[in-house]
């Protein structure tokens, strides 16, 4: 069988994304949809969570509250790593009791796809790390990042050479037809990685990488898997690399 | 037939790294457009490019080659000839370079024989810049040998000749074409010197000046670009070019010939009776502000210091020849041509270096600082043409040989335009000057100069200021700039490059002497 790219925290998710949402009136679900889409996002698992979440407010007394926290959380939840940040504060914000046009805490828990009984847990937890999931993962895998062009992935050849940036979640790849045994090589593509539990996203930085394993002005700047809170593994017979928790 | 002239390169047109991952928040998730975001300028000059080679100009030519790893190379006949497949999107120079001028504002010089293209190329660029194919026709520069300065810059209006008390009471009808985005000259070899003279003041100055009255050239965007175009680059025509105004022009480029297997396409345009001038998609238009904004885009795309040390190596080789003069500093091609000599002779009289080695021997002047200003300047626009963030060895190499066509002379007398297999490069100056920069490279690697740069280190050292240098750490440095030179001296050779780091040590040596004197409270 053939590994795609895909994080640990989905597998298994049976999703249906048959049912478009349907949002409070001035919230454009479509518009919504293809920017989540458009940045990397799984639509389908999208509308899932946010399908779920949905239901779970309009069952309390503020059925129309929330709707844009709610839709960001499932965006998140479906990979669109940059929307982390802003996530976790609307987050806060819902369990700290809100206000106006805030989610409940059981529907914003079933945009995250979570258990209402973890939700507190899962904030507080990813205010140090990106990758805590408190119902737990089965092993220190995160997720599998990468692979051929031809089925879909980013690379034509495989990731060499890896270091951990001195942000969590973040690493720089060298891509090469050749093997580097000694280390990252001019002339190399290179790459940054940037994930969390939901999602990730690669980024070509240069296809011609400095000598010596240089990183350009702009990718960021080396660190250690305790500072990315994670490492990448890679294994010479496969054009995926793994994100594994730190060790 | 008119839908074909319509038809776009979908974008994007080149895989170009996006950037490191912004934050998002949940009101982009419900943004118009907040993925994408306004079409990118060096996206919309992508697609313009496509559009000039897909639709417009026929011209299958991918001469401008970028690859990765080792291209896929045959020989082919019997006298060397190689053709290469690129492994990266690759480019037509004829098609490109003007283009690049119209990003940058500059000048470009297209040459070639009748009947290939040079002012529909010209006209094509004027449409993109904003102005109607009709304005751009009827303002076309046709040069002739009857044209005289009034028919370039305007006429005194008869009535005011006759009345006016002095020359500012005189108005002048200046000619529509001076204010054009786009200002083209046709066959500038056949006009008259005085008029190439007032021609050179525009180009150079920006300016027209008519009965003591005074017309800026520039356009509302500031930005203006100038189009030239010669069947001759030899020094022919009915007229020969005055140096000055050849010296102004940023790019030299070839038109090249039609390829018979398109003829297709030229039947589909008798038919139709159509010019591609008057196609031109609406969405490729750049707006005055657009012209102002792709300027300032390419100007601010960086240089690293590796990059700008191979083009400071590179240009070290040609100021300096072994018997020019006797002070050190006059041992220059400059100082044997206006003294009247024959830079070749003076050349050969060098027996003490390797001609092989010496690249400044296959030369018989130096790059003026204008030169290397406009291949800064057109690098930095490859770089942006093709999505870098910065400028990189290739985007140097692509533009260079059309930058320095015509600026940085052969030297006949050197052995290699004289024999062997490299005889044809003396008319192909293209590949020559691209030959050049590549051996430079060669040699820079060879010499080891990548990672230790002791002349680079003394600069930056004294770059940094004196403030806080004490006498004692003032005369460490002396010592090191005078060992330094002493190492150089010590080589018993002298190369061009040699000469440069030279005059820079003398100048650092200078600087430190005179603070040492102030230190010790002489005047400085």
């Amino acid at each position: 069988m053939t590994r795609r790219a895909g994080h640990v925290v989905d597998d298994g998710v049976l999703v249906d994304g048959s049912a478009p949402p349907r949002l409070a009136p001035g919230l454009d679900a479509d518009l919504a949809e293809r920017n989540t889409g458009e940045w990397g996002g799984d639509v389908a698992r999208w509308r899932h969570v946010l399908g779920a979440a949905l239901a779970a407010q309009r069952a309390t007394s503020r059925p129309e509250d929330g709707h844009r926290d709610l839709s960001a959380l499932a965006a998140w939840r479906s990979g669109v790593v940059g929307l982390r940040a802003d996530a976790l504060r609307r987050l806060d914000l819902a369990l700290a009791g809100g206000g106006d046009d805030r989610p409940a805490p059981e529907a914003a828990a079933a945009a995250l796809g979570l258990d209402p009984a973890h939700l507190d847990a899962f904030a507080s937890g990813q205010r140090d790390d990106p990758f805590a999931w408190p119902p737990g993962r089965p092993g220190d895998l995160i997720a599998r990042v990468g692979g051929f062009r031809g089925l879909g992935g980013p690379w034509q050849a495989r990731p060499q050479w890896t270091t951990p940036l001195d942000e969590p979640g973040a690493h720089v790849l060298w891509v090469d037809p050749e093997p580097l045994g000694d280390g990252p090589r001019a002339g190399s593509e290179l790459w940054r990685l940037d994930a969390d539990v939901f999602g990730h996203r690669l980024v070509l930085l240069t296809p011609d990488a400095p000598a010596e394993g240089a990183v350009p002005e702009g990718g960021g700047r080396p660190g250690d898997a305790g500072q990315a809170r994670s490492a990448v593994v890679l294994r010479w017979s496969s054009y995926l690399a793994l994100l594994v928790a730190a060790p | 037939m008119g839908d074909r002239w319509k038809r776009l390169s979908q974008s994007p047109t080149r895989r170009v790294a996006p950037g490191p991952p912004h934050e998002l928040t949940a009101d982009d998730l419900f943004a118009e457009g907040a993925a994408a975001g306004p079409e990118p300028l060096d996206e919309k000059l992508r697609r313009a490019y496509y559009w000039l080679v897909n639709q417009a100009v026929i011209s299958p030519f991918y001469d401008v080659e970028f690859s990765t790893g080792s291209p896929v190379s045959f020989t082919l006949g019997d006298a060397g000839a190689t053709l290469d497949l690129p492994t990266e999107q690759s480019y037509s120079s004829n098609v490109l370079l003007p283009l690049l001028t119209l990003a940058v504002g500059g000048k470009c010089l297209l040459v070639g024989g009748p009947g290939r293209g040079k002012t529909t190329l010209a006209v094509l660029m004027g449409v993109l810049a904003g102005s109607t194919p009709a304005d751009v026709r009827r303002h076309v520069q046709q040069g002739q040998p009857q044209m005289t300065v009034s028919d370039l810059v305007g006429l005194p209006l008869p009535r005011d000749l006759v009345q006016a008390a002095s020359l500012d009471e005189v108005t002048v009808a200046w000619r529509g074409w001076l204010t054009e985005p786009v200002k083209i000259v046709d066959e500038y070899n056949r006009i008259p010197t005085k008029t190439q003279s007032a021609l050179l003041t525009m180009v150079a100055e920006g300016y027209v000046e008519s009965h003591d009255q005074v017309r800026r050239t520039a356009p509302p965007s500031g930005v203006e670009s100038w189009f030239f175009t010669a069947n001759d680059d030899g020094g022919g025509g009915t007229f020969p070019v005055i140096q000055a105004l050849r010296d102004r022009m940023d790019v030299t480029v070839a038109a090249l010939g039609f390829n018979s297997r398109f003829l297709d396409e030229l039947v589909a345009r008798v038919e139709a009776g159509e010019k591609p001038e008057d196609h031109v998609p609406a969405e490729l238009v750049l707006t005055p502000d657009e012209q102002a904004r792709l300027r300032a885009e390419v100007r601010a795309v960086p240089v690293p210091a590796s990059v700008r040390r191979r083009i400071e190596f590179f240009a070290s080789h040609f100021e300096f020849v072994q018997h020019g003069g006797r002070r050190f500093e006059y041992r220059t091609k400059d100082t044997v041509s206006t003294g009247g000599g024959r830079v070749p002779d003076v050349v050969d009289e060098n027996t003490g270096a390797d001609l092989a080695v010496d690249l400044g021997a296959q030369t018989v002047n130096s790059l003026s600082v204008r030169a290397l200003q406009t291949l800064v300047g057109y690098a930095k626009a490859m770089a942006f043409f093709r999505g870098r963030e910065t400028v990189g060895l290739d985007d140097v190499a692509a533009v260079l040989p059309f930058a320095l066509r015509g600026k940085l002379l052969p030297n006949p007398q050197h052995p290699r335009f004289d024999e062997g297999a490299d005889r044809e490069l003396s008319a192909d100056a293209v590949s020559w000057l691209a030959d050049l920069f590549a051996q430079s490279c060669r040699q820079f690697t060879a010499l080891g100069l990548e990672g230790d740069d002791p002349v680079a280190e003394v600069l930056a050292q004294l770059a940094r200021g004196l403030d806080g240098v004490d006498r004692v750490e003032a005369s460490r440095r002396l010592t090191a700039v005078e060992a330094r030179i002493a190492s150089i001296a010590g080589t018993g050779k002298l190369y061009g490059r040699h000469y440069d780091d030279l005059v820079a040590l003398k100048y650092a040596h200078q600087r430190y002497t005179g603070y040492l004197a102030w230190l010790e409270g002489g005047s400085s």
